[in-house]
């Protein structure tokens, strides 16, 4: 196994240690372990007590698709609990070819900006001043300029510096675009630490290790071509993205709008994955279908978005954002989202979580849903670092309980995703529920709706639990939930794909064990932190507001909520 | 009339993506889609009147407005 990288930012005394005691555990079950271990659960999230780990998966930097996300784990300031969030991007990977397992970031320094550089000589704390305050695309402009554009970079912006409870972690991918370790307000605690960034410069290093190499590489690229091969690959995300669902959850009557007050949107034809693919191949330029966000990826689901002219906007355009900055605040149109999307990656924050604040805002009279002068007036807010942009930038919770709001799309602390949980209930429960809070990728109850009534009030409970461990066993591996087709079609793969690569001796049942020891020490440390079951419940208005067009509640009992708990 | 509306990668076998027709009486969803020519292994959900529907037991009758979508992931 790897070594795990300890920096204290307190001494600016950095070691490293040889994995021992977590054997066969990567992405979210080792960074869940290791706070569950050395993090006092009561400590302040933004206090010296609390630590950050980044944490690589068991398939990290190998030829396995998809499989090289980077987890970043810590106690979260917006749900007091244990958060995981993680991330596309080449940092994973090139963390494993230095051979690192994972990286410990304790203390608090006692001035910001410092870089953290990690290469084949070994790891280095640097002064960097220069980077106060910069936005994520001028930050990791001028590291490339530095240290060269082949580096893997983890980032924050000035959102995290500032310590708000929304901000994100960046994490550069092949193209030199960022995707987001996004939810929980992980960027915050980094920016507490005194950390603007992590440098990774993999070159002269190989150091990862197979238990059996060849039989690895046969399992991986049997599981790359069946994911290649998999119809939501090929005629989904290859040209619609993740924004393909818009329509569909539309339809369903669960796209937020307006905060949470409809479940449809009429001008949701505007917003949708059809019109992203024509709007992107009409204007060509810079614009792209099917990009990935790894080395190895054959799902490809990242857009770039271009304007009228064909200069690029944003990239990616996902759902969540179009849901969240789109729907959710009224806007008919995706260069507005976009626009706002961009401005929010560079401030450093997580788009969900901004998306429901600025909502919560605008219900409260802070601007009109659907004018994107407003909400990019919010923003500017939070850039200026004003006392309303401060109440923003902290999130949907804060900036509702300040605007007084009795409508605070949140559970645990944390905003929805982009789902209302009265039309697809099963993600009320994995909202409230879960040791994640609000948080899809714990068990989004979408994929399932084949099988369960998203407005019934029974089978609900299973549903979360099972998604919750089957998505959280791939958070622990480090794939991403989109491969998850050929994985849960044959669990075997799953198991050899690891075995070969770890010399762990899992099989078709006993992988799943992954997330469910994970999910359970997380629920600890929760309750250890003081967030009792009464914490495990959704904002009371659920329960009586009626959403159009289903007219649906969250109606769900006590008892089939308690089915998801693991 | 029945309308039935296919998004994304679905179309019926003529590659429309909506169709409204005249329904006579009540008709087995799974026997409309074959008849159109649609995969039943392609399809992942089904909205009828703005609400989901097994896809299995359901029945279309005359004036239903029904939607039709590819499986889909939410990430």
């Amino acid at each position: 196994m790897g070594k795990i990288l300890r920096v204290n930012m307190t001494t600016k005394e950095i070691t490293c240690s040889e994995v021992r005691d977590y054997d066969f555990l990567g992405g979210r079950a080792l960074s869940s372990r290791i706070i569950y271990d050395e993090v006092e659960a009561n400590c302040e999230p933004l206090g010296k007590k609390n630590k950050l780990v980044i944490a690589t998966g068991l398939l990290s930097g190998t030829v396995a698709s998809s499989a090289s996300r980077v987890s970043i784990g810590s106690k979260s300031p917006l749900t007091n609990g244990i958060k995981e969030a993680n991330s596309g991007g080449v940092s994973g990977a090139k963390l494993s070819r230095c051979g690192y397992q994972a990286i410990i970031v304790e203390g608090k320094s006692g001035e910001g900006s410092n870089v953290l550089v990690i290469d084949k000589e070994g790891a280095r704390l640097e002064n960097c001043p220069e980077l106060e305050l910069l936005g994520n695309y001028d930050t990791t402009d001028k590291i490339y300029s530095k240290l060269g554009e082949k580096v893997g970079i983890l980032c924050i912006g000035p959102a995290g510096e500032r310590g708000l409870r929304g901000a994100s972690i960046a994490s550069n991918d092949p193209h030199k675009e960022l995707k987001f370790a996004a939810r929980g307000g992980l960027g915050a605690v980094m920016g507490s630490k005194g950390l603007k960034a992590i440098v990774i410069d993999d070159e002269g290093c190989d150091m990862v290790a197979y238990k059996d190499k060849d039989k690895f590489t046969a399992i991986a690229k049997d599981f790359n071509k069946k994911l290649a091969a998999d119809p939501k690959t090929k005629n989904i995300y290859h040209n619609y993205g993740t924004a393909g669902i818009v329509k569909a959850v539309n339809s369903m009557g669960a796209l937020p709008t307006n905060n949470f007050r409809y479940g449809s949107f009429e001008h949701v034809d505007n917003l949708s994955g059809e019109k992203l693919n024509e709007l992107i191949k009409a204007r060509g330029g810079e614009g792209k279908l099917a990009v990935s966000c790894m080395d190895v990826c054959a799902i490809r689901c990242s857009t770039v978005y271009p304007d009228e002219n064909g200069k690029k906007i944003v990239s990616t355009l996902q759902y969540e954002n179009i849901a969240l900055l789109g729907s959710n605040l009224g806007l008919d149109n995706l260069d507005a989202v976009a626009r706002l999307n961009y401005e929010i990656n560079d401030l450093g924050l997580d788009t969900i979580e901004t998306g429901c604040a600025l909502g919560v805002a605008l219900d409260q009279g802070y601007g009109e849903f659907g004018n994107e002068k407003d909400c990019m007036a919010l923003i500017k807010e939070i850039w200026r670092n004003t006392p309303l942009g401060r109440i923003i930038g902290n999130g949907a919770q804060v900036t509702g309980q300040i605007l007084g709001s009795n409508r605070i799309p949140a559970a645990k602390g944390q905003g929805f995703a982009g789902y209302d949980p009265r039309a697809l209930k099963g993600n009320g429960v994995t909202y409230s529920m879960s040791p994640m809070g609000a948080d899809h990728t714990a068990g989004n109850c979408f994929g399932a709706r084949k099988t369960v009534d998203p407005l019934g009030t029974d089978k609900q409970g299973e549903l979360s639990k099972q998604l919750q461990i089957q998505i959280g066993t791939l958070d622990c591996i480090g794939l991403c939930m989109f491969a998850r087709g050929p994985l849960f079609a044959d669990p075997n793969i799953l198991a050899e794909i690891v075995n070969t690569k770890a010399g762990s001796n899992f099989n078709k049942d006993t992988i799943w064990n992954l997330a469910v020891d994970t999910i359970k020490l997380e629920r600890q440390f929760n309750i250890n932190a003081g967030l009792s079951p009464a914490n495990d419940k959704l904002p009371e208005y659920l329960y009586e507001e009626e959403l159009s067009p289903t007219n649906a509640v969250f109606d769900l009992s006590e008892e089939e909520m308690k089915k998801s708990i693991i | 009339m029945a309308t039935f509306k296919f998004n994304l990668s679905l179309t019926a076998s003529d590659k429309k993506d909506q169709l409204t027709f005249e329904l006579y009486k009540p008709c087995l969803l799974t026997e409309i889609l074959k008849e159109l020519g649609v995969k039943k292994n392609e399809i992942g959900m089904v909205i009828v009147n703005g609400k989901w529907v097994p896809i299995e037991e359901t029945l279309i009758t005359n004036s239903d407005v029904i939607e039709v979508f590819p499986y889909l992931e939410g990430g």
